[in-house]
């Protein structure tokens, strides 16, 4: 994974809400993370489609654990993020970072 | 392990079992657990929660799905290229196609809405009458036994031995229609009902809508009368009152308790039957043994197949030869029917549903030919583009569907339209089909009807677009890129566009046939005549109750008295009592002895229909008098001769060329009493203008009597003034005597020749269609000829050819295509007239004038249809047209 490779904007956002969430990301905080930093809401077929997308690529691992009355007995899956998921943030932000060099002015929100 | 939990979950079924069925099972139990908290923290109301579940629902079965779908690298599949998407974008050119010819399209949509609008309306008529599930639980295996084939038929006593003796049934019982008064707290009305013994009602197996049905024992049994009653009379007779169980009522003047309702779809013995009382069977002797009244009914053992029944039922019959048979030659022509109650119910309206059904069907074939021409008449101008598209790299299957798409859409338009024309219909075919054809009420749009037309359209679609589409995809003429036209007209599609104008004409020359019949038939009916005068006559029952006029003179002076007030109304010219008018059904029939005269054979022996009258019924009814004398008072004397009247038939058949004044005969209705014939009057028609009069003798009011009689009047004014008043005045007589069907003649002989008179309609309606669409159609296909070789023909012209030349080669290329599906259309007739024989009356559905007149009368058409393009073609100038080129 040391080459340079990029991931789609949204699969970059489920990264990061699972780095956020640390131990505790699973479907429903993962969805409420995005919704919360970006006003966005996801399409909850696209974030599990990303969720296993993402874990097939090595970019996240995940284990079943406990199941709560809340939930009907059914297990949570959380998600962690492999060391490749770090990498490939890293180059993003990078790359993204000095593509915007010199426009904070411009493009930061009016406050 | 089992746990329990103290709080319900808040997910809808239907989403867990979605979800649990279509998602990966990886994943499928943290997604659902996902949701499953999600909701609980939400706190939504019952419909937001389904709404939030459907919602989330499709988000992930459309990614799921699409994942599955898609190709395994991950790469998302380019829009364009799924089949979906290709179907959308192939019907967005499509309506773009149709928009742009908007005549030609409109021409194409109504052709179509026309043709499918028509066969669904008549398949809603047939699917109600014929195809639909009886609604009888027993339908499958219930039977209508007839023991003597035509007249079907038998005794009490028959009946009586197949109730107890036949192992091939499970149950069995038996009925007759009947005409029953009913009198509760107010004036009588007169009911259809039906006489039902054993177990009648078991053997269908319906259940009761209300109260419960009798069974056999109570039937039988003399203590009580169990009423059973329509749902119709129930709600205009007891305004749906559901405490008229156990009601106590009087039926034909003795009590008799309702004891249950039966829904408006029971329609046995006919549709229309109001209400069903226990048969009390007439005593078992002397000639009733022979009297045959009785209708049989019997649901089969499931392990018994109909012909098993059968059998069983001629063993029986053989068994009672000795007390049934009247002459052994009889007994050849017997022959034993087991025919399955819903053939038997829909037997007399499947002729003419076939006959009509047939012809919608040509009608939509007719149409479909004319749209295919519509569409090859486009196609050289559609070759272009499909030429381009197949440079460009198109397949030819793409090209085909796309093809199909415009006209499949074309097809389904069409039939929304028609579904449109076929609601109209079905209200006019509810009121307008016979009174008697079972389940006219349930005709209507169903989801049946919606699914038939659908399949009828994407079939039409398919049959007039397929060929075109294929003709239009084959060809790799890159030629047609090149230039602008063809200098002569394109050769197979032409000869494809005159195979569809010879199929049109000859469906048209079937159709038209079929009208002309039905005219002739029609027109040879009305100028029958009945045998006596229609005009002004009113007819009317009457049925003297037997609780109030206990014996036969009584009955006699109530129908004296009455029949005088009648006449005596300053309305009424003359009135008269017989026990039968015409057009009211069938008559008992007897056998006649002759005096001094032997019949070896019993076969020989002659039959005659047997009335009672009174001398005033000749006068209102205009019957001539031929020889002899009218009844006179004098006949009425204790003393008096017993004497009769026969009708000219019967003394042509008794006495041909001899007078028959004088001579005595004798009937198998009276015993042993001689009568003598004194007066011999014209023969009426009395069972319908198609059917020859039969042999009759009148027996005078007063030497014999009956409880039933038809009385008629004839009015001095409008019939419609003379109604009121004699129903007034009858009722002032005695309001307890009910008085029926109180209307004029002429409805019931008009009601004899609805039927065909519906027919006509519809027929004469599908055949104007097609005559119109053939016509448009040779039309169509000769101007785009004639348009296509204008070159040609102006090369003609331009070396010497006379317009008028001209003009004669285009008619008659056009009358050779129509001579050909003339050719073809008489044999199409033939077929389609022997669906109609049955209703033809008088008229040979071969009569050779009829088919050559009706033959040249389309021909006739279809000239005209040429005349305008070969008057185009012949005033073309042919130097303009050259230049163009």
């Amino acid at each position: 994974m040391a080459k340079a490779e990029f991931i789609g904007e949204f699969e970059q956002l489920v990264l990061l809400a699972v780095l956020r969430r640390g131990a505790d990301a699973y479907g429903v905080t993962i969805g409420k993370e995005i919704h919360r930093q970006t006003g966005r809401r996801s399409s909850r077929g696209a974030l599990y489609v990303t969720l296993e997308r993402l874990e097939k690529k090595g970019y996240l691992k995940s284990r079943l654990a406990d199941s709560s009355q809340q939930r009907m007995g059914r297990p949570r899956r959380y998600y962690q993020l492999c060391p490749a998921a770090m990498q490939v943030l890293r180059t993003q932000r990078q790359a993204l970072l000095s593509m915007w060099d010199g426009f904070e002015e411009e493009l930061e929100p009016s406050s | 392990m089992s746990r329990s939990f103290d709080r319900r979950p808040q997910m809808p079924l239907w989403t867990e079992a979605l979800l649990s069925r279509v998602l990966p099972e990886r994943v499928s139990s943290e997604v659902l657990g996902d949701l499953e908290e999600e909701l609980a923290g939400l706190r939504l109301s019952w419909p937001s929660r389904h709404f939030w579940c459907l919602r989330q629902a499709s988000s992930l079965l459309f990614h799921y799905l699409r994942g599955k779908f898609s190709s395994p690298g991950g790469l998302p599949k380019r829009r364009g290229d799924s089949f979906m998407h290709a179907l959308v974008q192939d019907f967005r050119i499509a309506i773009r196609k149709l928009a742009r010819r908007p005549v030609v399209s409109l021409l194409a949509l109504l052709t179509l809405a026309l043709g499918i609008g028509a066969n669904s309306a008549i398949y809603s008529a047939v699917y109600a009458v014929v195809l639909k599930p009886s609604p009888y639980p027993n339908a499958q295996r219930t039977l209508i036994l007839g023991m003597r084939g035509e007249d079907s038929s038998v005794s009490f006593r028959e009946c009586r031995e197949v109730l107890d003796q036949a192992a091939t049934l499970e149950k069995a019982g038996c009925y007759s229609g009947w005409t029953v008064s009913l009198s509760g707290r107010d004036e009588a009305v007169l009911l259809r009902a039906a006489a039902v013994y054993g177990d009648f009602f078991q053997v269908l197996g319906q259940p009761a809508r209300l109260g419960r049905l009798p069974s056999a024992e109570e039937l039988e049994s003399h203590d009580q009368r169990p009423l059973v009653i329509s749902a119709q009379l129930w709600r205009n007779q007891f305004a749906s009152d559901s405490s008229v169980i156990g009601r106590e009522v009087l039926l034909d003047g003795t009590p008799a308790t309702i004891v249950g309702v039966l829904p408006d779809s029971f329609e046995v013995p006919t549709p229309g039957v109001q209400a069903w009382f226990p048969l009390r069977p007439f005593q078992e002797q002397g000639d009733y043994r022979r009297y045959r009244y009785l209708n049989l009914l019997g649901l089969r053992r499931s392990d018994a197949d109909p012909q098993a029944v059968r059998e069983e039922l001629e063993a029986l019959e053989m068994g009672l030869l000795a007390e049934v048979v009247e002459s052994p030659q009889e007994v050849a022509d017997w022959t034993t029917t087991v025919i399955p109650l819903s053939s038997h119910q829909s037997a007399q309206a499947r002729p003419l549903l076939n006959a009509l059904w047939a012809a919608a069907g040509f009608v939509l074939l007719i149409a479909c030919a004319n749209v295919a021409n519509l569409q090859l008449s486009r196609s050289s101008a559609r070759q272009r583009e499909i030429t381009l598209r197949r440079a460009l790299g198109a397949g030819r299957l793409r090209l085909l569907r796309q093809l199909l798409v415009e006209n499949i859409l074309l097809a389904v338009t069409g039939g929304v339209l028609g579904l449109a024309l076929a609601f109209f219909a079905v209200h006019g075919l509810r009121r307008f089909l016979p009174a008697d054809t079972p389940r006219v009420a349930e005709i209507a749009l169903d989801h049946q009807v919606l699914l038939f037309t659908l399949g009828v359209s994407l079939a039409a679609g398919l049959l007039f677009g397929l060929a075109p589409a294929l003709r239009l995809s084959r060809r790799r003429q890159f030629t047609a890129l090149g230039s602008g036209r063809l200098l002569t007209a394109d050769p197979p599609q032409e000869r494809l566009s005159r195979l569809l104008v010879v199929a049109e004409t000859a469906l048209a020359l079937a159709l038209v046939v079929g009208a002309g019949l039905m005219v002739q038939s029609l027109y040879r009916l009305t100028r029958v005549d009945p045998g006596f005068g229609v005009q002004g006559v009113v007819r009317m029952e009457l049925s003297v109750p037997r609780n109030r006029y206990s014996d036969s003179e009584a009955v006699v002076r109530f129908f004296e008295r009455a029949i005088e007030k009648v006449r005596n109304l300053p309305q009424i010219r003359d009135a008269g009592l017989v026990h039968l008018t015409p057009f009211t059904g069938y008559n008992w029939g007897s056998r006649l002895e002759i005096e001094g005269r032997t019949f070896s054979d019993l076969q020989e022996q002659p039959r005659t229909d047997w009335q009672i009258a009174d001398a005033g019924y000749f006068r209102a009814m205009r019957i001539p008098l031929l020889q002899g004398r009218a009844f006179e008072p004098r006949d009425l004397l204790p003393e008096a001769t017993p004497v009769t009247i026969i009708n000219r038939t019967l003394a042509q058949t008794l006495w041909p060329g001899e007078s028959p004044l004088g001579k005595r005969i004798r009937s198998g209705q009276e015993g042993d009493l001689w009568v003598t014939v004194v007066g011999v009057v014209g023969s009426v028609r009395h069972h319908g203008l198609d059917e020859p009069p039969l042999p009759e003798m009148y027996r005078p009011l007063g030497q014999r009597s009956l409880r039933e009689m038809h009385a008629v009047a004839l009015a001095s004014g409008p019939v419609e003034a003379a109604i009121p008043a004699i129903r007034d005045t009858l009722r002032q007589l005695d309001p307890q005597v009910p008085v029926s069907h109180l209307a004029p003649l002429e409805e019931k002989i008009q009601g004899s020749m609805r039927d065909r008179a519906l027919m006509l309609g519809l027929l004469g309606s599908f055949a104007l269609l097609a005559l119109l669409l053939g016509a448009v159609g040779i039309y169509g296909v000769l101007s785009d000829g004639v348009a296509r070789r204008l070159p040609e023909l102006s090369i003609r012209m331009a070396l010497g050819a006379s317009p008028s030349h001209l003009k004669r080669r285009v008619v008659s290329q056009g009358l050779k295509t129509a001579v050909a599906g003339v050719a073809l259309g008489l044999a199409a007739a033939l077929a389609l007239s022997r669906l109609l024989e049955s209703h033809l009356f008088q008229t040979d559905p071969h009569d050779p004038m009829l088919l050559i007149s009706l033959s040249a009368f389309l021909l006739l058409v279809a000239a005209g249809a040429c005349y305008l393009p070969a008057r185009r073609a012949a005033h073309a100038d042919p130097l303009q047209v050259l230049r163009d080129q």
